[in-house]
């Protein structure tokens, strides 16, 4: 905590771990002078789900389900990054169409998180009609996603080795049928994105992360790109994105409005993802088999809706792994947070904390060493 | 994708961090391994879009420099990894103290608490009533089935326990009561009026009850009071063949004798007794005295309950005792209750003792006719054994109560009989607990009555024939928990084994006799009592505790004396629901 150099009297409160604009359990501890803060402490680790250590304890093929469920709504880049990293360890080659699949259902998991967050963002503003507009068209995402594959959150397609379910023709056509519904959709929201005096007065200027810091502090995803930082794990053209051609959304003002608004024009960006995927996805097969059983060390990345995400997998030739590691990008992010507050005003604190996307469920992911291994 | 590793010794590490950091490298994460003598631990970092692994060994006691001076957002990762694997980090800033990630034994019960309100109970206990209460019946369960008009239910929750509820209702003295939260503020429920309540309008009937399939035992029970009546009931329900003796003409043993009838109407204590026998098919064999258990084991019996009491008033050791105008209590009880007579007590009585039956004598005299009647009591009020709402009935209608004396020897004398006494005070306390009394040396006085009546408890009387092993006391000897005598097959409970107890505890026993005997024939004994109930959320507590509790209607007072009438006149309806409304649900809620 700042001491600070006159002797004024600091206010400490703590945001959390309940919270209404964040019912997810992290505690910032906020040092304030009068409306003013001054300082921030971090506290997280309520909530310990043991996957990675589950991931030890179960066949390889099985953990692409485990690891599915460290986050909801980005399930399927979860699965996705993690059968990237035991592709690797396997010299798997994925086919063609599996690749075009997975970018499909990535973006569509894109789709449901950007708009899920620019609701919860428009109601952390206090704009509640805004909110519901983006979270019914959110639910076109979701109808998508259970016509594709066969659950609205939960899709369980990917698997080692490819993916589980084709897109036909006539799904193809839905899936376009309603990337262009949801296109006219958000054609109609964007003046009051862009336009708007409230959400201006309440976004712009705040929560200024700088270019510099956005560096020094390891930022991921759109907080870092909000900064001006053209970093995007799409651009390393995993999957079938370098074949698609891929440029990052930048932001250069660094912002809560920067930050909102590359999350805007990244559901066009991947309502566009998904309609040349559609077009230019090859015939072929979905999905090769392992023939044997992982080896060595590896990792992964993958973008996911809130930025890097990184899987290490270490293996010794058993159908189980060494040890797995996930750093989901929330947690690389909270540093970007804690520089972001300081000198706001206590009313920003809800927009601020969530104009980067925080999903603790996701930083929570670490195992109980202590209690069952004595490591 | 490019990817680099690199293998460093610790020495090593933080200039190519530096080197790292000059070159715009982006921190990702920090990997550790566990390899058994040592860690692995590997620092991720993203270069031009390609990863680097920066390797690093350390032996398992081993320190790593902290990477947070230079790259300050590392601080979660290093953090993250000392609290999983115990290596430390030289200079780490902000150090969580192992506090980042909390163990199972370390939880913040503060997420575990709902955020607003009590969080309702998951468990219930039998309630400080139900665990007061020797027959182990579900108070709390039937008195909120009262208070929602259930009365039916709420009698057969009871009777699951305690067969003789309306004989209960009446002349229990309701530990239950003591051990209720009400009573904290000195007006506990009145649990035994509820309880009188419901037998009453539910009335006594032979009910449809499940019996069990006939075993083809044989079990005697010798004594029908309220002990043997129990074990017969319970013995039949599990399906033996019942078959119980008593001496007297009707059943119910000390109920009949001692209890008299403004308390315990004989006619209700008697069809009462008759419907639970007629449920449990078992046979009542009246104006048979047994004098011999071989007899009984010779007429095919497997089993034999042995129930017979404490019917002999205790002596009160003195000169002169056998005055003929002092008589015993138990036996002045028997002929008003038993016989219906009317013995001529005269116009001025004393009774000599402190328990229920000296109260009983004592307002009995009054109905009798006497002017003047009081009671004798060596100790003080706080020591009585009786009832308190029984002394103060008595002093409400006339009793004088005299404490502290001692009758030291009948002096003679023919109306009035004179009785030397002395004044005695408190000592230590004795093995009962109550402080002893002790005499006042020189402090003698004379009191004059028409009749003495002695109360000073009464003493067990096997008959010889029975052949049991008993204690000093003449009570029989068992087993506690079994009940088992020094006689295979033959069982004992009641008075005449714990000496002049309760109602409710004779029942306690007869229970557990029969549970013991079933054992014993080759069946599994009475379930034990589950205490369960749906939960059902309670009322403001502090609208509960602004409720007083409903008195009870009592016979008025000049026509109390003049019979033998009953003197509570029990709840009507809605009186037995409001005061069952007053229950706070401490088996759910402490």
């Amino acid at each position: 905590m700042s001491k600070g150099q006159t002797k004024r009297k600091y206010t400490i409160f703590p945001f959390g771990p309940q919270h209404p604009v964040l019912p997810e359990p992290i505690q910032l501890r906020f040092t304030v002078d009068e409306e003013r803060i001054v300082d921030v402490g971090v506290n997280i680790g309520y909530v310990h789900r043991g996957i990675e250590r589950a991931c030890e304890l179960n066949d390889y093929r099985r953990n692409v389900y485990i690891c599915e469920r460290i986050c909801g709504i980005c399930n399927f880049i979860h699965a996705l990054c993690y059968c990237m990293v035991v592709e690797k360890l396997l010299g798997l080659e994925v086919p063609e169409r599996a690749n075009y699949l997975r970018v499909i259902w990535s973006e569509l998991n894109r789709l449901e998180s950007h708009l899920l967050w620019l609701g919860l963002f428009a109601d952390a503003m206090g704009f509640e009609s805004l909110f519901m507009q983006f979270w019914r068209d959110r639910e076109l995402v979701m109808d998508l996603q259970e016509r594709t594959g066969g659950n609205r959150v939960i899709i369980s397609t990917c698997v080692i080795g490819g993916v589980r379910r084709d897109i036909g023709r006539d799904l193809a056509n839905l899936v376009e049928q309603g990337m262009l519904k949801l296109k006219r959709h958000m054609d109609a929201l964007a003046p009051v994105i862009l336009k708007d005096p409230g959400i201006k007065k309440r976004t712009v200027g705040k929560g200024i992360l700088t270019y510099e810091d956005a560096v020094r502090l390891g930022a991921v995803g759109p907080t870092a790109r909000g900064s001006g930082v053209a970093k995007d794990i799409r651009s390393t053209g995993y999957a079938a994105y370098g074949a698609l051609g891929f440029e990052p959304v930048v932001e250069k003002d660094g912002d809560c409005y920067a930050r909102l608004l590359v999350r805007f024009y990244e559901v066009y960006q991947a309502i566009d993802l998904i309609l040349k995927a559609l077009k230019e996805m090859p015939e072929g097969k979905i999905r090769v088999k392992p023939d044997r059983w992982p080896e060595g060390e590896a990792t992964a990345r993958a973008e996911q809706p809130r930025g890097e995400l990184f899987y290490y997998a270490k293996a010794n030739g058993s159908n189980r792994l060494e040890r797995l590691k996930v750093r989901t990008p929330t947690l690389a992010n909270i540093p970007s947070l804690l520089a972001m507050l300081p000198g706001y005003e206590v009313a920003d604190i809800p927009v601020i904390v969530l104009s980067i996307d925080p999903c603790i469920a996701c930083t929570e992911r670490i195992t109980y060493l202590k209690k069952d291994g004595g490591k | 994708m490019s990817e680099q590793n690199i293998s460093l010794t610790v020495s090593e590490l933080i200039p190519k961090i530096h080197e790292l950091a000059a070159a715009k490298a982006r921190f990702v994460t920090i990997t550790c391994l566990d390899l058994g003598k040592e860690f692995e631990v590997i620092y991720h970092f993203e270069k031009d879009s390609g990863l680097v692994n920066v390797k690093v060994r350390v032996g398992k006691e081993g320190n790593l420099p902290t990477i947070t001076t230079i790259y300050p957002c590392a601080f979660l990762a290093e953090n993250e990894v000392r609290d999983m694997f115990g290596l430390k980090f030289t200079g780490l800033n902000p150090d969580f103290n192992s506090r980042l990630l909390r163990t199972a034994e370390d939880v913040q019960t503060t997420l575990l608490k709902p955020t607003v309100g009590v969080s309702p109970p998951m468990f219930r206990t039998p309630g400080r009533c139900a665990q007061n209460c020797p027959a182990q019946i579900d108070v709390p369960k039937y008195v909120r089935l009262i208070a929602e008009g259930r009365f039916e239910e709420a009698l057969e929750t009871i009777l699951e326990q305690n067969p003789l509820a309306a004989i209960c209702g009446r002349v229990c003295f309701a530990p239950c009561e003591d051990g209720c939260r009400q009573a904290k503020k000195g007006e506990p429920i009145s649990i035994r009026l509820l309880k009188r309540y419901v037998a009453d309008v539910v009335g006594i009937k032979r009910r449809d009850v499940k019996r069990a399939k006939p075993t083809g035992k044989k079990v005697a029970v010798v004594g029908a009071g309220p002990a043997g009546v129990t074990a017969a009931y319970y013995l039949g329900l599990l399906g033996h063949d019942v078959t119980v003796f008593d001496e007297l003409p009707k059943p119910g043993g000390m109920m009949l004798v001692g209890i008299p009838q403004y308390r315990l109407p004989k006619d209700v204590m008697e069809a009462e007794i008759r419907a639970r026998l007629e449920e449990a098919e078992a046979d009542l064999k009246l104006n048979t005295k047994i004098e011999s258990l071989d007899e009984l084991f010779k007429q095919g019996f497997d089993a034999i309950f042995v129930a017979t009491g404490a019917h002999k008033g205790a002596s009160l050791r003195i000169e002169g005792e056998d005055h003929p105008r002092l008589w015993d209590c138990i036996d002045f009880l028997r002929e008003v209750n038993l016989h219906g007579r009317k013995p001529d007590v005269g116009e001025k009585v004393v009774v000599i003792g402190g328990g229920n039956s000296a109260v009983d004598a004592a307002r009995v005299s009054l109905r009798l006719g006497a002017k003047e009647v009081a009671i004798y009591y060596r100790r003080t009020r706080n020591e009585m054994p009786a009832t308190p709402s029984e002394v103060a009935d008595a002093e409400e209608e006339g009793v004088k109560l005299e404490f502290l004396v001692v009758p030291t020897k009948v002096l003679g004398g023919e109306k009035p009989v004179k009785m030397e006494f002395i004044k005695m005070k408190l000592g230590a306390p004795d093995a009962s607990g109550r402080p002893r009394p002790e005499p006042i040396p020189r402090s003698e006085f004379t009191v004059e009555a028409d009749t003495f009546i002695k109360a000073i408890g009464q003493v067990v009387t096997v008959p010889e024939g029975f052949n049991l092993k008993l204690d000093r006391r003449g009570q029989i000897q068992v087993n506690p928990e079994t009940l088992e005598t020094s006689m295979k097959g033959v069982f004992a409970g009641g008075d005449a084994v714990t000496g002049p107890a309760s109602v409710v505890e004779a029942i306690a026993a007869g229970k557990k006799a029969a549970s013991a005997i079933d054992r014993y024939l080759g069946g599994k004994g009475l379930p034990e009592p589950a205490f369960m109930e749906e939960f059902v959320p309670r009322a403001d507590v502090e609208e509960v505790l602004a409720m007083h509790k409903v008195s009870v209607a009592k016979l008025p007072h000049d026509r109390r004396i003049k019979t033998f009438e009953e003197v509570e006149l029990g709840y009507s309806k809605d009186e037995a629901v409001r005061e069952a409304k007053r229950c706070w649900r401490c088996d759910w809620y402490e």
